[in-house]
């Protein structure tokens, strides 16, 4: 069995056996190739992989729960360790945290609520609100002069 | 639960509307979405109003950051309490199905106590709803959240002790989980990174720095 290292590198770098970045012989013959891109293969394979290991159209186990479980419950310890290193990391703090949350949140409501095993209809009844509510929050923040700074003070 | 009920859920996956979904799961991911609209206001009047406050207690001097990350981590495996008992009430595994709901009732009333814990001693350290503008729109926040785990607290005692259908536990499930995304908002916003608002100030700098702009 080849080297799984390897043969993910020729799928990332190579085409056909031309290193990706020659053009391929086949090209002209088909201007489209599928899979063609900066990844290859690769991207494809790993959404699929994903959606198998997520849904693939079976019914979810408790096993699977149990690992968003864990993985809410590691995530939720990371944000409290980053906090404790707050100064450290400075600016970016705010950010680190609400992209931390935001990716709890939709972990929660992709499997925890089924969304992403139900019918788009209701993915979209959602996100609507949710729009609704974020242009609220950031019309209310920049009427409020929250997001727009301060222009400076001629010195 | 009645296994009838459940074996005709099971069977009954499409339901029979024009959007193949059953009217009371649509009315309550509507219900839900409005949700959003009602803490999302909520969580942009505490930022408005976020370092506004001209006299104390700040978030820095009352926030207990150990342990709202308890409670945090409770309400959290609460959610997958609730979604293992759908699931097995899915598999009509209905002693499974009880004890997890249960599970449920009991995280919440945990995290509720850590709630009311928490109020009362900002009420012994000065912090009321009336104190100041962090007071207010603190309080008013995570009450809300906490009357919504209240009710859910009631709806899912309920749901462990009658005969309900897959789709009643699953509408009721979707409830218990709104929570649980609002209060990730929450404790992240307000907790992690509104704890530093007032740090290192007096009452009289931070006025002066309010008032001063």
């Amino acid at each position: 069995m080849a080297n799984p290292i390897a043969q993910a590198w020729r799928k990332l770098f190579y085409h056909e056996g031309n290193r990706y970045f020659l053009l391929p012989p086949t090209n002209s013959a088909s201007p489209s190739p599928p899979n063609e891109g900066p990844f290859g293969e690769a991207w494809p394979s790993m959404m699929t992989w994903l959606g198998r290991l997520t849904y693939g159209g079976r019914v979810p186990t408790p096993l699977f729960y149990t690992i968003i479980g864990v993985v809410l419950a590691l995530l939720t310890g990371l944000e409290v360790w980053l906090f404790t290193l707050k100064d450290t990391i400075g600016g970016s703090f705010v950010t680190i945290m609400l992209r931390l949350a935001l990716f709890k949140f939709i972990i929660v409501v992709a499997f925890f609520m089924h969304l992403r095993f139900e019918k788009s209809l209701l993915s979209w009844v959602f996100a609507s609100g949710l729009f609704i509510a974020v242009a609220i929050f950031v019309l209310m923040l920049t009427i409020q002069g929250q997001l727009i700074p301060e222009p400076l003070a001629p010195s | 639960m009645a296994q009838a009920t459940v074996a005709e859920d099971l069977h009954d996956h499409i339901a029979d509307t024009n959007t193949g979904i059953s009217n009371r799961k649509l009315l309550i991911w509507v219900f839900l979405a409005s949700d959003c609209l009602f803490f999302g206001s909520f969580i942009a009047t505490y930022l408005v109003y976020r370092n506004e406050s001209t006299i104390g207690p700040y978030p820095n001097d009352v926030l207990n950051i150990p342990v709202t990350s308890v409670s945090t981590f409770v309400l959290l495996m609460s959610s997958l309490a609730m979604v293992l008992a759908v699931n097995y009430l899915k598999q009509n595994r209905l002693g499974l199905t009880r004890f997890w709901i249960l599970a449920v009732v009991a995280l919440g009333t945990i995290f509720l106590l850590f709630q009311v814990v928490e109020f009362s001693v900002f009420v012994n350290e000065g912090l009321t709803i009336r104190q100041n503008l962090f007071g207010t729109t603190f309080f008013i926040l995570t009450g809300f959240h906490g009357l919504h785990v209240f009710i859910g607290v009631l709806w899912l005692l309920g749901m462990a002790f009658t005969n309900r259908s897959l789709e009643d536990l699953e509408i009721s499930g979707l409830y218990w989980h709104f929570v649980d995304i609002v209060w990730i908002i929450i404790f992240t916003v307000i907790y992690l990174i509104g704890f530093s608002d007032g740090e290192g100030l007096s009452t009289i700098e931070h006025a002066a720095a309010v008032i001063g702009g």
